[in-house]
């Protein structure tokens, strides 16, 4: 624990009305880890982490990113200090081009800068070029999925907040966005990604939180808790839970 | 969007009311009369010319002692000449101003609506405008006791003003009016006349009173080429038309219903009129500015002194209904609808266009009608017919 | 019908399609961004009709000073319309909206009757009665005048959306808001400017059109009726479909009015958009010409 953490939560409440959904919530996430987030339908996951990039309104509670307090900062501010979040469905610009999707995604960039941004990505990425002049919504669920991907790491975020990155994917395209994404590490981008695919979410993570009804009941390493019997009941084919409102 | 208010016109008028009050009840009650018209809308214009010439009348009345000792107070409710609004307006006058009489609706659509409501709650309504000739089989004593016009109608102006045009050697006429019961009724009965003294109708056509474009009728006009033009337009779609027809540089004179004024100070160039543009129009009104009486004159110098702009039709119509209706409060005797009703039928009034008016049988009047036509560019008044 | 007359209708139907096509346009740009329908969108036009009359007869400046003036404040209303009516707005809060902007348009109408009256007005420049005769063709320079603003002025929203990274954040924020604010584009900065160029293309098509029409309270209605018909037609929020259908109509309603009163051809209208919503509901062009 000698390093700071890149995102430490304490305490923290969020949620979209009068109540906060999400309770009492403390973590602390190091550099170049990634940490999976589990739990069943409506912990809470997507909100908290909605909340961690402004989106939403924040109860009570201290977040800090690389030290520096951003509970109230606007997404935008956040964004410009390395955080980005590819938040659950489709999160392209659908009428757009890939071109247009990388050139948006570049947007709070000064364009010299943007540029050599959007190069970086298309490196990586070899489904950009390929797809480079085709609007996204022609593109495969797991096509967008990486240009999304590819739109969110354009700004060379120092933490990626991911939500569901498997949702509605073949097998096959799955296992191509889990490599993506285990493969961040090694560019120094800690990441904290909601999965409902526990399995293979938390095979490529490093550290594993698990919600139930907006709080936090558990913490450990993903393997650990992989193999929590107690884990496996409940999401790898137990009973179902009662769901929060 | 109603107008809902009552005015005491005029503190003046008030004050001389009060020193006035010997006359009989004392107590300062004024008699309450409602006013329907268009106040907003495409016809808002129309209506602020009535509330002049009913707010005028008044003054006149109640700085001279009133009638049965009491003033006349006016409560105004705003129809929009919806006829909806204007079922709504009357109710409003009767139940909440309780008035005693009602002149309105302007429009005659909304006449029209308003007749079955005041014979239902038995208050005389009077209309001053509506020249829909709909309107002469709806009111009257076998049909509708309530309900009165001070004016006259379309169908008597149309035949005078088409056998002006017979004499003139006309041979072919185009019909325009918008899409209410004044323009679809003008436009009939005018259409009736012209066929009765055997010219040809070329064309007829109606536009929403709101619409801006003509250009298809323009188009349709220059491909006609009618000798006459009537025109059945209330101000809104009046003004549209000729700016259209100017800059389409059409050449046909006009004729029907047309406010001549209106046309020739706020709508053409000055060049186009020099240029012959709207010469040979002629129109009939059941009034016009030009008349030439003593009464009009000195009616018209009080007005302007009062407005700063001559009394249209509507102002002066609405101007001498209500003379006719205090009238009729004497004749009454009494501050009630029923007596008021029977006050019109005894009540006669000296018009300014030269008639002794009264209603008939069927509550309608007789009077002359102006013909008014575009001399070398300028309003000439040609003469008055028997309306 | 003479080649004189069709020559005449055509360019009068592409004269009034351009106008119908700048003010669907601004329906269209504030539906795009924000999914609310502003029901003023006819009084503003109204408004912009209102105020070049009253500022050239006010000050006695000419038409081409007082149309950026007019064209400014529209867009001016459009930005505080925004800041103090619709940003307050969640999305989804359609009934608040369609309140709020009644509720400003019956403002705005009966103010324009309290300030200026029910007379219908007309705009006099040094060309709104002038004409262009080419032998039996009668051409109204106005309507000439009308359409090359139009024209001009349709070309440079083109090209502000699609050659300007402010453009292209707008129809990112037009297609997908989450995403937006994924990559960190400010919604209530585009939002603002969405509404002020929207109501200002509004303001400027009340500029235009009334060196045309009389201008009078009431006259936004029907003009807006008709846009909204156009939108739908041309799928909401649709850029393209708005210009391409505001095109048509106008040149459609020239030359069939020929032959049918207007009445009819507002039945037409309307029976069009019924149908369209019912069989296509995104529109003509659906969501391939989107923003």
């Amino acid at each position: 624990m000698a390093a700071t953490p890149v995102l430490s939560i304490q305490n923290w409440a969020c949620g979209y009305l009068d109540e906060p959904i999400v309770k009492d919530f403390s973590f602390d996430l190091e550099p170049g880890k990634i940490a999976c987030i589990v739990g069943s339908n409506g912990a809470g996951k997507s909100t908290l982490l909605r909340s961690l990039f402004g989106m939403i309104k924040r109860f009570s509670g201290e977040l800090r990113f690389f030290d520096q307090p951003i509970e109230n900062m606007p997404a935008p501010r956040r964004m410009a200090m390395g955080m980005s979040f590819v938040p659950q469905g489709r999160c392209n610009f659908p009428y757009l081009t890939v071109e247009e999707n990388m050139e948006l995604a570049t947007y709070t960039l000064p364009k010299a800068e943007a540029a050599i941004a959007v190069q970086a990505q298309v490196e990586k990425f070899d489904i950009l070029e390929r797809k480079w002049k085709d609007r996204a919504s022609n593109l495969s669920g797991g096509e967008q999925q990486i240009v999304e991907m590819a739109m969110a790491l354009a700004v060379s975020p120092r933490l990626l907040l991911i939500d569901e990155p498997s949702l509605g994917l073949s097998p096959k395209m799955r296992t191509d966005v889990f490599a993506k994404i285990k493969s961040l590490a090694d560019d120094d981008i800690s990441v904290i990604m909601v999965e409902q695919n526990v399995r293979g979410g938390l095979n490529i993570s490093d550290v594993a939180v698990v919600m139930d009804l907006g709080r936090k009941i558990m913490e450990g390493s993903a393997s650990e808790i992989l193999n929590d019997p107690r884990i496996s009941s409940v999401f790898l084919g137990g009973a179902p839970k009662e769901q929060a409102p | 969007m109603m107008q809902r208010r009552t005015l005491p016109v005029g503190a003046l008028a008030l004050s001389v009311a009060l020193a006035t009050a010997c006359q009989g009840a004392a107590d300062g009650h004024s008699i309450k009369i409602g006013l329907t018209s268009s106040f907003t809308g495409p016809a808002a214009l129309y209506g602020t010319e009535q509330r002049w010439g009913v707010e005028m009348a008044a003054e006149e009345i109640n700085s001279a002692g009133g009638v049965l000792g009491m003033e006349i107070e006016f409560a105004f409710e705003d129809n929009r000449c919806n006829p909806t609004e204007a079922v709504k307006a009357v109710n409003a006058l009767i139940t909440q101003h309780e008035v005693k009489a009602i002149i309105g609706a302007l429009c005659s659509s909304a006449t029209l609506a308003a007749l079955p409501v005041v014979k239902r709650a038995e208050v005389p309504l009077i209309t001053s405008t509506s020249t829909a000739a709909s309107i002469t089989d709806q009111i009257g004593e076998g049909v509708n006791r309530w309900a009165f016009r001070s004016t006259i109608a379309d169908d008597g102006m149309a035949s005078s003003m088409v056998a002006f045009l017979k004499e003139e050697g006309v041979k072919s006429i185009s019909v325009i009016g918008e899409d209410t019961d004044y323009g679809r009724g003008g436009a009939e009965v005018f259409s009736a006349a012209v066929e009765e003294h055997g010219i040809e109708v070329l064309s007829t056509d109606f536009v929403n009173p709101t619409s801006p474009e003509f250009t298809a009728i323009i188009t349709k006009l220059k491909l006609n080429k009618p000798d006459r033009l009537a025109v059945y337009f209330t101000s809104t779609p009046l003004t549209a038309f000729y700016r259209q027809y100017e800059t389409a540089r059409l050449n046909i004179p006009g004729t029907g219903r047309l406010n001549i004024d209106h046309v020739l100070t706020n709508v053409l160039s000055d060049e186009f009129v020099a240029s012959g543009g709207f010469d040979g129009t002629t129109s009939v009104n059941p009034y016009s500015p030009e008349l030439d009486s003593d009464a009009n004159r000195e009616f018209v110098a009080r007005f302007r002194d009062k407005y700063d702009q001559n009394p249209s039709q509507i102002s002066f119509m609405a101007y001498e209904v209500v003379h006719l209706l205090a009238e009729a409060i004497r004749q009454g005797g009494e501050p009630t609808s029923a007596a008021i009703r029977d006050g019109l039928r005894k009540a006669k009034y000296e018009s300014m266009m030269g008639k002794t008016i009264f209603f008939d049988e069927s509550h309608q009047v007789r009077n002359y009608a102006v013909v008014s036509g575009v001399k070398d560019g300028k309003l000439v008044f040609l003469g008055l017919s028997e309306g | 019908m003479t080649p004189e007359v069709f020559v005449e209708v055509l360019i009068n139907g592409i004269a009034i399609g351009s106008v119908y096509a700048l003010f669907a346009l601004g329906l269209a740009l504030i539906f795009g961004v924000l999914e609310f329908v502003n029901f003023a969108h006819g009084e503003f036009y109204m408004i912009g009709a209102m105020l070049i009359s009253a500022i050239m007869i006010g000050t006695g400046v000419n038409y081409w000073l007082a149309l950026p003036v007019v064209v400014m404040a529209s867009l001016v209303a459009g930005v505080v319309l925004y800041d103090v009516f619709w940003r307050r707005l969640r999305q989804g809060d359609y009934e608040k909206s369609i309140l709020i902007t009644i509720g400003i348009a019956l403002i705005l109408q009966n103010g324009a009757l309290y300030v200026w009256g029910p007379t219908p007005r007309l705009l006099e420049t040094g060309f709104t009665t002038s004409v262009i005769v080419l032998g039996d063709l009668v051409i109204p320079v106005a309507r000439i005048v009308a359409m090359s603003i139009s024209f001009t002025v349709l070309l440079l929203v083109y090209l502000g959306l699609n050659k300007t990274r402010g453009g292209l954040a707008l129809r990112g924020v037009a297609q997908n808001r989450a995403a937006a604010t994924m990559v960190g584009i400010q919604l209530h900065k585009i939002s603002r400017v969405a509404v002020g160029v929207g109501i200002g293309l509004c303001g400027l098509s009340g500029g235009v059109l009334a060196l045309i029409y009389t201008i009078f309270p009431t006259m936004g209605y029907i003009l807006a009726f008709k846009a909204f018909a156009i939108v739908i037609i041309g799928g909401l929020g649709s850029l393209a479909g708005a210009i391409i259908v505001g095109f048509t109509l106008g040149i459609v309603e020239s030359f069939v009015t020929l032959y049918m009163s207007s009445g009819s051809m507002n039945m037409l209208v309307f029976g069009a958009m019924i149908a369209v919503l019912l069989f296509r509901p995104l529109g003509l062009f659906g969501r391939q010409l989107r923003l």
